[in-house]
């Protein structure tokens, strides 16, 4: 008599069922050509290990995106142009009137805006992220000191991701924006900025692909 | 009142300064807090390597900004 039931076997499925996702990425990537990398300060990282908020156990990062760095060059030049200000304005005897002590504490005041003018930026850039797991799309933008917005998207739920780019800049340093068309009340999802453009809609097409085959298949 | 009419009336340009930029002072340690509890929130929305350099950088610029003011109060 056959045997109905096997208790061996019920569990291995169990196992095969909560890594499959895994190789669900490393076909994808391998497809694609991607390798696993992470930099500390990248713009670019493919199956970085690091965790976001909201992630759930079976999910896993397979690309975190931030703007392109070339995209940080305006506000560095500002924050060059306040720390050489005071020297320039100093030197053409503008404050020549004012007490030295409050010359000293106005500069310390400017040089610590500045300062944090910096810090703010790094921030907002490093933590404005755009992630693209196994299971949907997460984006995390940064207005201003007080404001974030997360947006998630389900891989099962997207319609139309598309890539621009244009523009002399953008070319050379290759990056542009990904828009995502969901089906959702927040019709779209954006990575604005985003390196390689044209590989982050590859690997959102065949992910969503992927998990649309495992769907059809009943798995 | 006399008193008071009479410090409104010996206040010069530079006393004038000096209170503004302690009270320009006191709203930028206010902010140096915000900027605390921001870097937090913000570690929280995804695990990095950096995430304590920032909080270390944050509660540095509000020691900072505090030293500062003090600073201001003393020496003006």
């Amino acid at each position: 008599m056959p045997d109905v039931y096997k208790a061996e076997t019920y569990k291995q499925e169990i196992k095969e069922s909560k890594i499959w996702w895994k190789e669900v990425i490393d076909s994808v990537l391998e497809k694609v050509g991607e390798t696993p990398r992470q930099a500390m300060l990248g713009a670019y990282n493919v199956r970085p290990d690091t965790r976001f908020v909201a992630q759930q156990e079976d999910e896993e990062i397979v690309l975190l995106l931030r703007a392109h760095p070339i995209t940080n060059i305006p506000w560095i030049l500002l924050a060059i142009l306040m720390l050489i200000l005071p020297s320039l304005l100093l030197g053409g005897g503008l404050f020549t009137a004012v007490p030295g002590k409050f010359m000293f504490i106005g500069k310390l005041t400017w040089y610590l805006m500045a300062l944090v003018f910096t810090l703010e930026k790094i921030l907002y850039w490093y933590y404005s992220v755009f992630i693209i797991t196994n299971e949907r799309l997460v984006d995390i933008d940064f207005y201003n000191l007080m404001y974030r917005t997360v947006t998630y998207a389900n891989l099962n739920h997207i319609e139309e991701p598309e890539s621009i780019t244009g523009g002399f800049i953008r070319s050379i340093f290759q990056y542009g924006d990904v828009y995502v068309t969901t089906a959702s009340e927040k019709p779209t999802v954006e990575a604005l900025n985003v390196p390689f453009p044209d590989k982050v809609v590859d690997i959102i097409s065949r992910l969503a692909e992927e998990l649309e085959k495992r769907r059809e298949q009943g798995k | 009142m006399e008193k008071f009419v009479n410090l409104i009336l010996t206040l010069t340009l530079l006393d004038v300064t000096k209170w503004m930029l302690i009270v320009g002072l006191v709203m930028y340690c206010v902010f140096g807090v915000v900027i605390v509890r921001q870097v937090k929130v913000m570690n929280e929305a995804f695990e990095s390597e950096l995430n304590t350099w920032f909080q270390i950088f944050s509660w540095l610029h509000l020691l900072m900004s505090i030293f500062l003011l003090l600073l201001a109060i003393v020496i003006l």
